[in-house]
């Protein structure tokens, strides 16, 4: 009889970088934060929720006293920090979850999707071995181990766009346009909502356009293809670099326009499983004598976080990269390639990286080189405590910014303000991904001596 | 399934111990008690969920149906916390809602009737 495992249990067997699951951990941790900081201002700032209305689930489920809450939302804070940091990772995944959860059935009045989304992602957290990599208790911060949660994450993203697409699609409301046309009126109308005769009687030409039959269908299509696109695209390799493009943007302006608290970032975490799990596959060219090669260089040994990218010194005049594939290209489109690994210059550098296919940037000629690690590229050596107090630093005063300057004295609603957060988002993966890439090769450094 | 564009205003209303319907402004109401002048709102009680500022048209969150549902519960909430109206009989409150390309309607939710 054959023992061969059937094709699921070596799909559940294979083994990969984890790095992705650090920085969907990290933000799955920033967004522990934000989750605690929206009722921490809502439910102990503006008055205990027990002191107003309140519906829980079941009558035998326990309610916490004012100060048990208090506990409740400062593990959730402190969870976050250690998902975020890599500090006893594993135990902070299992209390993100558990607090999430209790707190979650508190209230019938806080249920929202995106809430039930983001306690399936955190228990997914749980599952996977994202303890194991930016981590400080491991000796290597850019560990492998099993990815079988990668596929898991990413079915649950799936599952998500689908059942969001199929719903709208059945929904009369949705398919005749008639939400579209709601938010568009809402757009271009501000918070009026006071209209007595829907459909609208709207003067201004761009008004009645943009509430107009054709342009509310054609947006109505589009969203719905492009959920459908995201859903079925992201799991096919011709296709996934353009869904994940098309993704960052639909929801970046789904958190730019009316930021949804967890899901915009929580989703956009899932989008680190999904690019292909490996790693040093593409070899930049550089000629450390140019100063701007220079530059560039250090950009990419300082935000290549996924780890795609390995340098190459070379004595050319001129940049250049070979693509996964191993194919190579020369000038501004090796730039454009290596931006395309990267998170911060992704979105941008990636529609360039289309032009190779009318031919534009390509090399032919073979280029004598060497290796370098880019861990020694990196210019600024900051001592590993001080980055990750300077994280802890900077999150405090962000909150500070927030709450007491804006909220408190300029009476700015705290939305219009969430677009930030990717900022300090950016911040915390450079400083943990600075210090783990440091960190490592000191311990490694260490082991060889 | 999806958050739906349904726009919706209530209003509260008193039913009073000598069975009289008496409309409260934007949630607050006065009584007398033991020469006392006693203050209630609507507001105070209820915050969540686009509950609170009455008589203003906003968006419903989630569902119209979700919105009636927890209107209903708070009706029985705030029943409860006000003991020392010893007016108040019953509350009711008037929900019209409307959602993009229908025609409106008009539910009306009531408390439990109070004793005394």
């Amino acid at each position: 009889m054959s023992t061969d495992p059937s094709g699921l249990l070596k799909c559940l067997d294979k083994e990969g970088p984890l790095i992705p699951l650090a920085f969907f951990r990290i933000i799955l941790g920033f967004m522990m934060w934000r989750h605690a900081w929206f009722f921490i201002d809502n439910n102990l700032i503006d008055r205990f929720y027990r002191d107003k209305f309140f519906l829980p689930y079941f009558d035998w489920y326990p309610l916490p006293s004012q100060a048990f809450y208090i506990f409740l939302l400062g593990i959730m804070i402190l969870s976050g920090l250690f998902l975020i940091i890599g500090y006893r990772s594993k135990e902070a995944a299992i209390l993100a979850f558990i607090s999430v959860t209790f707190h979650l059935f508190l209230n019938q009045i806080w249920y929202r999707h995106n809430r039930y989304f983001f306690l399936l992602m955190l228990l997914l957290l749980v599952l996977s071995p994202a303890h194991r990599v930016f981590s400080l208790s491991s000796a290597n911060s850019y560990n492998t181990g099993k990815t079988w949660t990668f596929f898991m994450i990413r079915l649950q993203m799936t599952l998500t766009y689908l059942s969001s697409a199929f719903a709208k699609t059945l929904d009369s409301d949705w398919n005749s346009g008639n939400v579209l046309r709601g938010r568009m009126y809402r757009l271009v109308k501000g918070n009026n909502m006071g209209n007595e005769n829907l459909p609208f009687n709207i003067s201004d030409w761009w008004a009645q356009l943009v509430t107009s039959d054709f342009v509310v269908n054609l947006m109505t299509y589009l969203a719905l293809a492009q959920e459908y696109f995201l859903g079925i695209c992201l799991w096919i390799p011709q296709t996934r670099k353009l869904a994940l493009w098309v993704g960052v943007i639909f929801h970046g302006s789904i958190e730019y326009g009316a930021s949804v608290l967890v899901f915009s970032y929580a989703s956009l975490a899932t989008y680190f499983v999904v690019v292909r799990p490996t790693t040093r596959d593409r070899k930049f060219y550089f000629n450390p004598e140019i100063k701007n090669h220079q530059i560039i260089a250090s950009f990419i040994a300082h935000f290549d976080w996924l780890n795609k990218i390995v340098l190459y010194e070379t004595r050319t005049n001129e940049l250049k990269v070979e693509d996964a594939d191993g194919k190579r290209y020369r000038g501004w489109m090796s730039f454009a390639i290596g931006g395309s690994c990267m998170v911060i210059p992704y979105i941008v550098a990636y529609p360039l990286t289309w032009l190779k296919h009318f031919g534009v940037g390509v090399d032919s000629e073979i280029t004598d080189d060497h290796e370098l690690n880019a861990a020694e590229f990196i210019l600024l050596r900051f001592p590993g405590q001080w980055l990750l107090t300077g994280l802890v630093a900077i999150a405090l005063i962000y909150q500070f910014f927030l709450w007491i300057l804006i909220k408190r004295h300029i009476s700015w609603n705290l939305q219009d303000l969430s677009p930030l957060d990717s900022i300090l988002i950016l911040v915390i993966f450079y400083m943990v991904a600075t210090y783990y890439r440091s960190e490592s090769k000191r311990r490694i450094g260490n082991i060889n001596s | 399934m999806f958050a739906e564009t349904t726009l919706f205003s209530a209003e509260l209303y008193r039913i009073t111990v000598d069975g009289k319907k008496v409309k409260t402004k934007n949630g607050i109401w006065r009584v007398n008690e033991d020469g006392k002048r006693l203050t209630y709102s609507w507001d105070r009680m209820v915050r969540d969920y686009r509950l609170n500022s009455l008589e203003r048209e906003k968006r419903a969150k989630g569902s119209i149906s979700l919105t009636l549902k927890f209107f209903d519960a708070a009706l029985d909430y705030v029943a409860d916390r006000i003991p020392d109206d010893h007016e108040t009989r019953q509350l009711v409150l008037t929900v019209t809602y409307h959602k993009v390309g229908r025609e409106k309607q008009t539910v009306t939710l009531e408390s439990k009737k109070r004793i005394f």
